[in-house]
């Protein structure tokens, strides 16, 4: 066990599950990355709590970062303002998201807390792929979302945003 | 296990929406507004950030219904942080030929103009009429005039080949103490306006004054534009201005008399781009087929402290293909003495004159803390075949061993051709 000490640390989820991971894993979250550099080998020995994420959530969280544990980290200045028109997803992460929305948004909500910014893009682009296209009958079906606009508001939005139509 | 309360679109935090929205296509958000209100709310910013549109043909972008909404709803103009409008074919084939006109229907203009009314300048008549001839400039003066959160701005050709009305607003804005409920621009970061490769038409000659008042808006960090060189020079307001936090200038069209008085304003400048051209059928005061090489180091000497980068290009174009077409005054040496200057790149006469044998050795002519020298072979009659398209010498090859050791005999370029 002493040999293994330095690569394996142990997470614990919001309802009290002990996972064990690979060190070299778990540094795909930036935030437990950073608490490692911080806190050094003290942190190891004893179990990371991650408060906001429950134990489907962190396995799930867990099996991308494992996936993905030897990808290059994303540059830090990755916040141009150019837009991203692009939703390509790679094949293994599409399949990954194929989960119920609850748990897509859930797999959002802890990379978003966890810091994993190559699991949140891939969880937002799924969104956007979800919307793409559709009639706004379409989305609020697919989200199951109310319309709480009258009919006469619905006709102001369409005028106001007639420009974004154009072309 | 305690049961985790559903998790829907809605309970994300804005934050998330700005990413999936970020990818998400003009259409697309239209869709998402109309939803519900929690996600029109969310996705409205994200709708007007940025307007990027692209005018080629005789049809214009949407801009009469972009102002009939921000016109309506200010805190829509609000959102525009980047406004990119593209397209720079117009005149290119033929001279002459005007911008096509915006279809408006008159009753389309009755709202623009009665807000034109309430701005209260003195060219309101004047920006109205233009307006009702349906030029492109008025409606763009209008737009730009709302924009007050804008972080950045490029206007290409075709959107700025008359700017006449976007120049007075511009300069009501930005240069006259008073306040008319105009956007002052104070989030205005960078600007590309009208770059163009020279001049097509002898009229476009007179934009600076358009262009000029930007240099007033002290948070500037970067212009790019096309600026003509009027008769005389004059700054748009009683003083000068001071762009401090200019550090990235890209100009063209502009010669060096007037590049000079520029300069003398950008106290913080580190990066100069700026292309010298001559044209035969434009040539006058300004426009001489001289390369006066001691006046455009004394044009860029304002900047001495401070410039790291410098770029100079140069084209010219002439009618007469005989006899001797441009000549070449005095030196750059007088960048020797730029401190910062750690990156040039120029075409080979500006350092060497048309022949390497005739001109200054260079050594005595390329700054001292060099790192990188580029030097181009536009201008140049044989044009491939001596020196390639460009030669570089960095501080680790050639130049450094040069400089350093022995520094007798006159550098030679030609021998160094295999080191770009």
């Amino acid at each position: 066990m002493a040999a293994e000490k330095s690569s394996i640390i142990t997470l614990q989820s919001n309802d009290g599950v002990s996972i064990d991971v690979d060190r070299q894993v778990a540094e795909r979250s930036m935030l437990i990355k950073n608490m490692m550099e911080d806190l050094g080998d003290e942190a190891i020995s004893t179990a990371v709590p991650i408060p906001n994420v429950n134990e489907s959530v962190l396995k799930k969280v867990i099996e991308w970062c494992e996936h993905h544990k030897n990808d290059p980290q994303p540059a830090q200045d990755d916040d141009s303002d150019s837009r991203k028109k692009t939703t390509d997803i790679e094949e293994w992460d599409q399949k990954f998201m194929q989960v119920d929305q609850e748990m897509l948004f859930e797999i959002i909500l802890a990379s978003n807390y966890l810091d994993i910014k190559p699991l949140l893009d891939v969880g937002c682009k799924t969104v956007a792929n979800m919307i793409k296209g559709k009639s706004p009958e379409e989305i609020r079906k697919t989200f199951n979302i109310t319309n709480d606009f009258t009919p006469e508001e619905e006709e102001q939005i369409r005028r106001e945003n007639e420009w974004a139509e154009d072309r | 296990m305690p049961p985790s309360s559903s998790t829907v679109l809605l309970n994300l935090p804005p934050e998330i929406f700005l990413s999936i929205f970020q990818s998400l296509l003009l259409p697309d958000l239209h869709a998402v507004c109309l939803a519900c209100r929690t996600l029109r709310s969310l996705a409205e910013p994200s709708l007007y950030s940025r307007i990027h549109w692209t005018w080629v043909d005789t049809r214009p972008p949407p801009i009469i219904l972009l102002l009939r909404s921000i016109l309506s709803r200010p805190q829509l103009a609000a959102h525009i942080r980047a406004l990119v409008l593209d397209g720079d074919n117009f005149g290119r084939t033929r001279d002459g030929g005007e911008p096509p006109t915006v279809p408006v229907t008159t009753a389309e203009l009755d709202e623009p103009s009665a807000f034109i009314k309430k701005i209260n300048v003195p060219y309101e008549d004047l920006w109205i009429q233009e307006m009702q001839r349906r030029k492109m400039d008025a409606f763009l003066a209008l737009l730009l005039s709302q924009l007050s959160n804008l972080r950045y701005l490029h206007l290409d050709c075709n959107f700025a080949k008359e700017s006449r009305i976007v120049g007075m607003v511009l300069r009501s804005a930005l240069c006259e103490p008073v306040d008319r409920g105009l956007s002052t621009f104070q989030h205005l970061r960078d600007i590309s306006f009208s770059i163009r490769s020279g001049l097509f038409r002898k009229d476009e000659v007179y934009t600076m004054a358009d262009v000029l008042p930007f240099f007033y808006l002290s948070t500037l960090r970067s212009i790019s534009a096309s600026i003509g060189n009027p008769v005389t020079f004059a700054w748009p307001a009683q003083h000068a201005p001071t762009c401090s936090a200019l550090t990235s200038l890209d100009l063209t069209s502009i010669r060096e008399s007037h590049l000079r008085h520029i300069l003398s304003c950008t106290t913080g400048l580190k990066k100069l781009r700026w292309e010298w051209f001559y044209r035969e059928d434009l040539r006058d005061r300004f426009l001489s087929p001289i390369i006066d090489l001691d006046r455009i180091a004394e044009a860029i000497s304002p900047v001495r402290r401070t410039l790291t980068e410098l770029t100079i290009t140069a084209w010219c174009a002439m009618i007469r293909v005989q006899g001797p077409l441009l000549t070449i005054k005095g030196s750059m040496a007088a960048i020797v003495n730029f401190e910062s200057l750690k990156r040039v790149e120029v075409p080979q006469p500006f350092l060497m004159g048309f022949s390497p044998f005739t001109g200054y050795p260079l050594d005595h002519i390329i700054p001292r803390n060099i790192e990188s020298l580029i030097i181009t072979d536009d201008l140049t009659a044989n044009k491939g075949n001596e020196l390639h398209d460009f030669t570089v010498f960095t501080k680790n090859s050639v130049l450094a061993r040069e400089l350093e050791g022995d520094n007798s005999s006159p550098w030679q370029p030609f021998s160094f051709i295999e080191d770009y």
